[in-house]
This record gives C-alpha cells, structure tokens and sequence, in this order.
C-alpha cells in the first residue's frame, strides 16, 4: 500500500485519480478547496484507504506546507499529484489583468507548493517518490479556445517538472507530466455544449473526448515502481491530437471502434507489470 | 486470451516483452531471424503462439509470416525487430544503410501494415508498439548515423499512422528506450563502461529489458485507452536534459522505487 496525495481531488481528473488509487489498495490524502461533504465516496472509504483531507487554497504555501506535514505524520507520502487548476479561456486582448493573474497563481503557484513541500519531506526521509503534475496540450502548442494564462500556467508547469527531475534523480524522486488533451469534466462540460463537443472530438484521431479515468489510468502509471525509469516526461493523453500537425480538413470522424472496448486487459500495478 | 505478436522476440526487450505479456495471460507469437530458446519451450503451453523463423530482410516471406500469424486474430503487434551498426557516417557504406533501414524501418513497415489490415477487417481495434529511440530525438555518441536516421522514421511513422488508424480504433504508439542492456548495448558497456554511459543521464542507471516490456504492457492495456500517436521514453531521464552538470549527474543517494518483477 503506498500513500498518495492528490490536489484538486475533490472532483474531475484528481477525483478519478483518488478512486483509482482506491481500487488499487492505497491511501490518499485530499487537498482541495472543497470540504470532504463535496465528495460522498470520501466517507464510505475503507478507514485503511482514508488518509486525510485538508480544505485549503493551494495558493496558500503556509497552509500547503502545514497540510504536508500533517498528511506525512499519517504515513510516508510515496507520491503527490496535483491535479489543482483552474481553465482560462480569454485571449491576451480578453482577460483582464486581475483575472490573468489569479489564473496563473493557482495554476503555477498552486503546483508549485504542494511539490515543493513533498519534495523536502521525501528528501528528509530519503524515501523515494513520484510526482505527476496536470499539464496540457496547450502546455504543448496552441488549443483554439483556451486563453492566454491557461497556455503560459501549463508550459511553466513542464517547465517546473523537468527542472525538478534533473535535481532531485539522485534522491530517486521521479516527475512527470500528463498533458490531457479535452477531457470529459465538469470544468469543461459546463462549457461546452452537444455540437461543440463533437467539433471538439473531431481534432484528434480517437475521434472522442477523454474520460477522466483515462487520465487516471496514465496517471497511475507514472506514480508506480513499473516506470521507474521515466522522468521528466510531458506525456500527452489526448487521443493523439499532438501527434497531428496537420488534421483532415472535416476533421476525424466518430471511430467505427472505440480504443476503450479492445478486449486488452486493464494495466494493474501490481509489481509485477503488464497486463497482469 | 488476446494474443500478441512480437517481432525480434528472440533477444533484448523482444523476449523480455514476450516473457512478461505470456506470464501475464496473453498468447504470444514470434517472429525473429533465429530459432526459439529454451525459454519458449518452457513457457506453458497455452500462452505460446506461432513462432516464425524468418527475416525482415526477406520482405515476401516476412509479410507472409506476418499474415499466417494475424489470419488466427490479433490485438496486438509490439514490433521490436532491430539491429544497429556501428561504422560513422563518414565511412558509411549504401549497404549499411539499406540493411539498417531495411530491417528497422520496412521490417516495423510490413509488420505493422498486415497488422493494421487485419485489425481493420476484424472491426475490433487493436494497439501497434514500435520501438523507437532516445537517438530519435538527439544524437547519442557512439551509435551510427543509419540507427539515428531509422529510429527517426519510427516516430514519424508511429503518428502518421495514430492519424490514420485511429478512426478503426487502433492504437499506434512507440517506446523510446535510453540504454538498456541487450545485446545491441554490449559494445559499449564493455568499452565504455556502464559509469560513464549512466553519468549522462539523471537517474544515473541502465534499463533492463523488463523495464521496456512494463512500459510495452502498461502501452498495451486498456489503461492506456486515450494513449495514441506517443513516443514514451525508458531512459533514467535522458531526454529531459539538454545541459547536464559538469562532470555528470552526481552519486545517487536514495535510489527510485523499484517494482520487483517476478
């Protein structure tokens, strides 16, 4: 059993992460702005999977910090994920300034404190960990509907992961990113309606948008032992959207076979790999 | 049981990816220049496919064995088949080059196309894995120009065809693997050295074959559901890194958490 901790796990990517680790066998431990009554499964979690919840900003690293210590105190953290974040979608010339702001504090900020605050406790402790921070692909290139902060907050958050990797490898302290390409959350549901959500499935080749367990799915696997060579990498998770720099001009159609329904087993990181 | 066809299963991450996906349940066929090892005699009996002696270089025979394997249904195709030469660009010669391109590049070229048109007449998907490598994303000293060129195309190639095979549902992603130790490593571990190899990159280590199988098997599940047109890197954190520290990454002090493979 390994204890991880998730920010923004009170709902979307971080959430699925969280049910994910659960279902696995781990503990985690929440820090979100959102009390544990926004999350109903919180509760009926087995006592041995509950860690802690902290209701907090992540904007806040005193508080960030305090949460950390806390959370270590209930067990060694053997791996962070920080799935706190917010979407902006003004252009540079629509998004004013005190809204660009708080737009990259929680992102980059709001990244940055949680990991550096793990950091220095595996780092005490001399335990290994992994780290998986939320970029995009518009941390990756240009996203037509996302705003200016939302690519600047991402590309700093892979900035921040490859500068970590290099620094702390020798404490055996891995890092890695995903980079979701549009993924099925209320974050962008409430944004996007039917028609739009086809155009939006028609820019990569899966032809569909992402489920958030299919984040998570990645997710865990960068948080287990099974890659323990691989850091430092901004993996996207987007149906292949980054790989194409030149889409068919009416778009990918609706895939006559969803990739979700192959009869491949699922990933189980169980230490003993594949498709165990 | 879903079955897998491996190409270059014989040796290095080939075999190991073979071992690991028919431990794991999976039925597994071959195809490799040489003959099966102990180690295919030994594995039960269910999970051991069709294995095909043949090479890539043998285009007509090599896509025949391909389709004699894919007529039984596939799910999935890790083609792993690849050799590397190690004269410098300057006293290269066309025959090196046409071997290299023929074995990497044509050889994951015909696997994956028979694969592909067999998956596509099924009508139930399937995932496509080549192995790339770190040399497809900046030079690696000591390994020739033709390997560089030939991992290269694979990228390409792994999304160019994520674009195309995507609407049947078909997968295609690649690993990138650092140093592993495999045979095609053996020259320069031996006149190199391993401590100076691993002081290029941050995690200060060599792979093992099984650390790019896991990477196989974790691409190959359904886990990896929304993963298509992706080069992962295998590589101790090679590829992060553009200016390392003088003198190397230092010592490593606590070592990363290590998965323990049966």
């Amino acid at each position: 059993m390994r204890h991880v901790v998730i920010t923004g796990g009170a709902s979307g990517i971080g959430e699925a992460v969280a049910l994910r680790l659960v279902r696995s066998g781990h503990r985690i431990t929440i820090l979100d702005r959102d009390l544990p009554e926004f999350a109903p499964w919180w509760g009926s979690l087995a006592l041995e999977n509950r860690g802690a919840w902290f209701s907090l900003d992540v904007r806040d690293s005193a508080a960030v910090d305090l949460a950390m210590e806390d959370s270590w105190a209930v067990a060694p953290i053997d791996g962070l994920v920080t799935s706190a974040g917010v979407v902006a979608r003004g252009s540079l010339l629509n998004q004013d300034a005190e809204a660009f702001g708080e737009s990259l504090a929680i992102n980059i900020q709001g990244t940055v404190n949680p990991v550096r605050a793990a950091l220095r406790h595996m780092v005490d402790a001399q335990t290994p960990g992994s780290i998986v921070t939320l970029s995009s692909t518009a941390g990756l290139g240009y996203v037509s509907g996302l705003g200016a902060s939302y690519h600047i907050a991402k590309s700093a958050i892979a900035g921040l992961t490859h500068s970590v990797a290099g620094d702390y490898a020798q404490h055996g302290i891995r890092i890695n990113a995903v980079a979701p390409g549009v993924v099925r959350t209320p974050m962008s549901l409430s944004q996007v309606s039917g028609q739009n959500e086809k155009l939006l499935a028609a820019r990569a080749p899966a032809g569909r948008l992402a489920d958030s367990d299919e984040i998570a799915g990645v997710i865990e696997w960068l948080l287990s032992p099974e890659s323990r060579l691989t850091t430092g990498y901004v993996f996207p998770v987007d149906g292949g959207q980054s790989a194409v720099t030149g889409a068919p001009t009416e778009g990918y159609p609706t895939p006559e076979r969803d990739t979700r329904v192959t009869g491949l087993s699922p990933h189980h990181a169980s230490g003993n790999g594949g498709l165990l | 049981m879903s079955h897998i066809l491996v190409t270059g299963g014989a040796s290095g991450i080939g075999a190991a990816t073979a071992h690991m996906l028919m431990t794991g349940g999976t039925r597994v066929s071959v195809i490799d220049r040489t003959e099966p090892g102990v180690w295919w005699a030994e594995s039960p009996g269910d999970s051991r496919g069709q294995w095909i002696t043949v090479d890539a270089a043998n285009r007509g025979a090599y896509a025949e064995a391909v389709r004699t394997i894919a007529s039984e249904g596939l799910m999935g195709l890790v083609a792993c088949a690849g050799i590397s030469l190690k004269e410098s660009f300057l006293d290269s010669t066309d025959q090196a080059w046409d071997d290299t391109l023929a074995v990497n590049v044509m050889g994951s070229v015909i696997a994956a196309r028979e694969v592909a048109r067999a998956m596509r007449d099924s009508k139930r998907g399937g995932v496509i894995i080549f192995v790339a490598s770190t040399v497809a994303f900046g030079a690696v000293a000591s390994l020739g120009s033709h390997y560089h060129a030939s991992k290269g195309a694979l990228v390409a190639l792994t999304r160019s065809l994520s674009s195309e095979l995507g609407p049947h549902g078909i997968r295609v992603n690649a690993v990138a693997p650092g140093l592993v130790r495999t045979p095609l490593t053996e020259f320069m571990r031996t006149t190199v050295g391993e401590g100076p190899l691993t002081a290029r990159v941050p995690l200060r280590t060599m792979a093992n074959p099984q650390d790019v199988a896991s990477a196989i098997g974790f691409l190959m599940s359904s886990s990896a559901s929304m993963v298509t047109g992706q080069i992962v890197p295998i590589d101790a954190g090679q590829l992060t890194v553009i200016g390392q520290p003088l003198g190397g990454f230092p010592d490593i002090v606590t070592p990363v958490a290590d998965p323990n493979y049966a």
